[in-house]
């Protein structure tokens, strides 16, 4: 564990150092941080527990939505509608997809995760919902974070000590239960133990992290909206940067994150937004099908490959397992 | 009462509109034991074929576009489903990525944010146990209805449709006694791409065209292929009734936006206590 120690916190320090060398590209580096977090949580469940969960967005939105209800008709201090914000957006989704992911397997749980955010998106600008909601107009003005160091430092230091965490807990006795969860549920239930019950706990870990970085995402945004809270091209853009970065690695979520970001705020310059998401889609699209081990899986294989040129007859050291 | 006869009225035309566009889904989802997200989006696709070749072929666009939307289908299948049919999650997860490509595709082209219309076949409206109702929805409602029982019949009582219907029980089975999986999707895919065509055409004509209309009926499509059960038209028949009334009561007396989740409810509902469905098998 410590060599996982000093790998995060060297992500840490390239991810500070990103923040201080582009100054004037703040904004970007923030947004990226935070869809890193979004990215890496749902990649932390969907890849370690073999439920492909469509429905990440729930905990991001509902907790993001309770944050800017409570700031905007309550006029609370924002960091109390924050903590409000995570404590009703993990256990909100948690409570929602836990019974669904116990009691409905295989595709038809990612049916029902995916489809569920279509029904939250039309509920949410429903007439019922939308004095509490602001419909299709959301909810703006709220108080809002703005394009600082310190937030960008701060929002690193998060990830990455939420990215050791996760990896710790995967080295952990329950992680090796999930490893065999993923598996064969029947051999976890042969030992006695409750495969969903491990799987459970992933899925609140995540989702508290994932609402974490949702709160922060739509105070940043400085309003909340369906776009940046329950749509579906917001939750598909989620998958797209853990699937680019690497599944079944936490810093490649990060990694993927990043570069989706960056490739954006260039193509920004020249297409509109449909092109942009084609283009996302499309690398998704290839990198899912011919590299699914995504480019951490490409760095992982030329690193060996220079082991093996460097030292001919030795046997390359592989440390890609986990995160 | 008036409301009631309402719900019924537009419930049983909605519920064949929503069976033909359902059908193709379900019978894939049997077959292939995955869900093809792209097939509500390629419906869009053909929505806005029909507003757009209207003008140079009148209403024969209606029958252009259901035979074309099936060769789309079959090419659909042809290039990105056959590679992959093994594995039922990759399947789901491209054609995810497919269908909100298309959705990109189509916005580039007709704006996202516009809706566009398409002329009636049959103008005019026709009183219905004192209801108005458009004719070009009752013509809809008739050729939905009797293409669902034109399937139920070849299901049953054709070699062919037997064996479209046997697949989903054992597809090992259906090998080792000499049926072509593949070719059977095939034709599968292509007459469900047909008749997705025509439940674009009226589907279409009532809603308005936009990109953003496949959402929607992804969720319909879910929920009678769930409450229906895979793999079976019999089942359809009798959830796409069901669901086409139901769906038309929550529109009427509670408020149109809740209704996806309310079906959604349904579904899951159907998914935990009777997986199978009402007359199908069960997935996943």
């Amino acid at each position: 564990m410590t060599r996982e120690l000093y790998k995060w916190i060297a992500t840490f320090g390239v991810l500070v150092a990103i923040a201080i060398l582009m100054p004037t590209q703040l904004s970007f580096v923030i947004t990226a941080t935070l869809f890193g977090v979004f990215a890496m949580s749902w990649s932390f469940f969907t890849s370690f527990s073999g439920y492909l969960n469509l429905g990440h967005v729930i905990f991001i939105g509902l907790a993001g939505y309770t944050s800017a209800a409570l700031n905007y008709h309550l006029g609370w201090p924002m960091w109390l509608c924050m903590i409000c914000g995570v404590i009703v957006g993990t256990g909100g989704g948690w409570l929602y997809l836990n019974p669904i992911h116990k009691r409905i397997s295989g595709l038809s749980f990612e049916m029902v995760s995916f489809l569920s955010i279509i029904a939250l998106s039309n509920l949410i600008v429903s007439s019922y919902a939308r004095p509490l909601t602001g419909g299709d107009i959301g909810l703006s003005p709220i108080d809002g974070l703005f394009s600082e160091l310190w937030l960008a430092v701060v929002l690193a230091l998060f990830l990455c000590a939420c990215g050791f965490a996760f990896a710790w807990y995967l080295r952990s006795d329950s992680g090796k239960v999930i490893d065999f969860a993923r598996e064969d549920q029947s051999i976890v239930r042969q030992a006695g133990a409750d495969p969903h019950k491990y799987t459970g706990r992933l899925l609140l870990l995540s989702g508290l992290v994932g609402a974490i970085g949702g709160v922060v995402y739509v105070h940043y945004s400085g309003a909340a909206v369906v776009s940046n809270t329950f749509a579906l091209a917001f939750m598909i853009r989620i998958i797209v940067m853990a699937i680019i970065g690497g599944r079944f690695s936490l810093r490649g979520a990060i990694l993927g994150a990043y570069l989706v970001v960056f490739l954006s705020m260039q193509l920004m310059q020249y297409v509109d937004a449909y092109v942009q998401f084609l283009v996302i889609y499309g690398i998704g699209f290839v990198i899912y099908f011919f590299a699914p081990k995504g480019l951490v899986g490409i760095i992982d294989a030329l690193w060996v490959l220079v082991q093996r040129l460097a030292r001919p007859g030795r046997k390359p050291q592989d440390d890609s397992a986990g995160a | 009462m008036h409301d009631v006869m309402y719900v019924a009225v537009y419930g049983v035309i909605f519920a064949s509109l929503y069976g033909i566009m359902t059908v193709g889904f379900s019978l894939i989802c049997g077959l292939g034991g995955f869900y093809d997200i792209t097939l509500p989006a390629y419906m869009m696709v053909g929505a806005f074929a029909i507003v757009k070749l209207s003008p140079y072929v009148d209403h024969w666009a209606l029958l252009v576009v259901a035979i074309g939307m099936g060769i789309l289908c079959l090419a659909h299948y042809y290039v990105f489903i056959r590679p992959q049919r093994d594995n039922p999650y990759r399947v789901f997860f491209a054609t995810i990525l497919l269908a909100l490509g298309v959705e990109s595709i189509m916005a580039m082209i007709f704006s996202g944010g516009y809706s566009f219309k398409i002329s009636p076949l049959v103008p005019g409206t026709l009183e219905l146990l004192t209801v108005s109702v458009r004719r070009e929805l009752i013509l809809g409602g008739v050729i939905g209805w009797a293409a669902l029982f034109a399937l139920q019949y070849f299901t049953s009582h054709t070699n062919m449709g037997r064996a479209i219907i046997a697949i989903p029980q054992s597809v090992r089975g259906s090998q080792v006694i000499g049926l072509d999986v593949v070719r059977i999707q095939m034709l599968v895919y292509f007459v469900g791409g047909v008749l997705l065509g025509i439940g674009a055409y009226f589907y279409g004509g009532y809603i308005g065209v936009s990109v953003h209309m496949w959402a929607y009926p992804l969720v319909i499509m879910f929920t009678i292929t769930t409450l229906g059960g895979l793999g079976s038209i019999k089942g359809v028949i009798y959830a796409t009734l069901l669901i086409g009334i139901l769906e038309v009561g929550v529109v009427t007396f509670i408020d149109p936006r809740i209704r996806a989740f309310v079906l959604l409810g349904v579904a899951v509902g159907i998914l935990i206590y009777r997986p199978k469905g009402l007359a199908g098998i069960r997935i996943g």
